[in-house]
């Protein structure tokens, strides 16, 4: 039989964690709300953006610009993997470190070479273990990313795919489905491929609709279609990178509410399975004790 | 005059979404300016100050956006910015701080350091952001 004073302690020790739990539990919840709060203003910008992006690749139909135009041979490939600052968050970092390691390793066999932007302190620190070392890395970013940190990504990744020494950019990150649930996503964000734009448009029913009777027929570019074009993909690749951060940001904090909300329910189990068997342990003690009483007063009136 | 539905988005936020009856921006090439059933149109815009005037009075609204672009068809204008701010809310101290702070910085800087970067963009925005608070 264990002893009373150990269990004792045991119980005291799970229901202060679970104190930590419920509380981080808590903060996370509060902190969703935030989060998503900032996706939902983000959100009207990258949409017209697609939108306006698409009508005017539609109209230029050419591969004339660079960020467009596909290059023949995959020799350089920048993959950017969208993680947290900190831990206990459940499978969140690691569903996407494990991804971008295999993304590597696909590429690699593939006759490319791999490069990597880690934002977040827990892709920093894995990879440096991994002897990767990131070309940009972008720690204490996850809390509060800004539109500045996305422009300096995306800045680096315009001018090696301009410059030719980057033939392929692709972003790893968790999209936040809805507060309780995350998904993995991995979008190619260099070359922009119009025909997905188009594609997204048309998923999304509403603006689909509104896109067909907006800019039918002669629309006036100025200066011109090309340089509007030229203009808008920079910026629509920053935009797609912030969005993936802010996200992922939200999908964080998601994604760390439901840990401890099952690390909270776990030790709920565990203190009642703990104090049970302590009260049993102590009515034990108690029926030796009563029979040892018992027993000797027995032998006294005998 | 008939009005019609005028939107400001940046990155960050929906900053103005409002009824318009008149909409004048800095385009690359000149300042435009959108009346409804304006014809659709598609184009850069330079930094500067986008004047909105609100239907039934006599208020402009002045908006500073920077890196922006402006799509039109007639009943909608929906302007695209890196980023804007209402001319009301400019503090021109600050924002002459900021200014001679980024400069400094940009001091210490070799032009290809600089461009890696976000600190050009900053100037031109502060440059912007006191060019306007001062026309006025």
């Amino acid at each position: 039989m264990p002893n009373l004073h150990d269990i004792e302690r045991r119980i005291n020790s799970v229901s202060s964690t679970k104190q930590i739990t419920r509380t981080m539990q808590m903060v996370a919840a509060a902190k969703i709300r935030k989060a998503s709060e900032r996706v939902l203003a983000a959100t009207p910008y990258s949409e017209s953006m697609v939108e306006m992006l698409a009508n005017v690749a539609k109209r230029v139909g050419g591969s004339e610009n660079a960020l467009l135009r596909k290059h023949d041979e995959v020799k350089h490939v920048l993959l950017i993997a969208v993680v947290s600052d900190r831990g206990l968050a459940g499978g969140f970092n690691s569903n996407v470190l494990r991804r971008v390691e295999r993304l590597m390793q696909e590429k690699r066999a593939g006759g490319a070479e791999v490069s990597l932007v880690a934002c977040g302190k827990k892709a920093i620190g894995y990879f440096t273990y991994r002897k990767v070392d990131p070309v940009l890395s972008f720690p204490g970013l996850s809390a509060d990313p800004t539109v500045e940190e996305a422009a300096s990504v995306a800045a680096y990744a315009i001018d090696g795919y301009t410059q030719g020494d980057i033939d392929e950019v692709i972003v790893v990150y968790n999209h936040a489905k809805n507060a309780a649930e995350q998904t993995l996503r991995e979008e190619i964000v260099l070359p922009v491929d119009t025909d997905a734009l188009e594609a997204e448009l048309a998923t999304d029913g509403v603006v689909e609709e509104a896109a067909e009777q907006k800019l039918e027929g002669d629309v006036i570019f100025e200066p011109n279609a090309a340089a509007v074009l030229d203009r808008l993909l920079p910026s629509y690749v920053r935009t797609t990178i912030y969005h993936a951060l802010i996200d992922s940001a939200a999908a964080e904090q998601g994604a760390r509410r439901n840990a401890m909300m099952s690390a909270t329910d776990n030790a709920t189990e565990m203190v009642e399975t703990l104090t049970r068997l302590y009260n049993r342990v102590r009515q034990g003690a108690i029926t030796t004790e009563i029979s040892e009483i018992v027993g000797g007063a027995a032998a006294l009136e005998e | 005059m008939a009005a019609y539905q005028c939107d400001i988005v940046t990155p960050e936020a929906q900053l103005y979404s409002s009824e318009a009856e008149m909409v004048v921006v800095p385009g690359v090439e000149g300042e435009m300016g959108f009346l409804k059933g304006h014809e659709p149109l598609v184009s850069a815009l330079a930094d500067g100050d986008v004047r909105i005037k609100n239907p039934g009075s006599d208020e402009v609204t002045h908006i500073v956006v920077q890196g922006g672009y402006v799509q039109v068809s007639g009943h909608k204008v929906i302007i695209l910015a890196d980023r804007a701010k209402a001319k009301a809310d400019i503090d021109v101290a600050d924002a002459k701080a900021k200014l001679a702070d980024v400069e400094a910085m940009l001091a210490g800087m070799s032009a290809e350091e600089a461009a890696k970067t976000t600190l050009l963009a900053d100037k031109a925005w502060y440059e912007v952001l006191v060019k306007v608070a001062q026309a006025a």
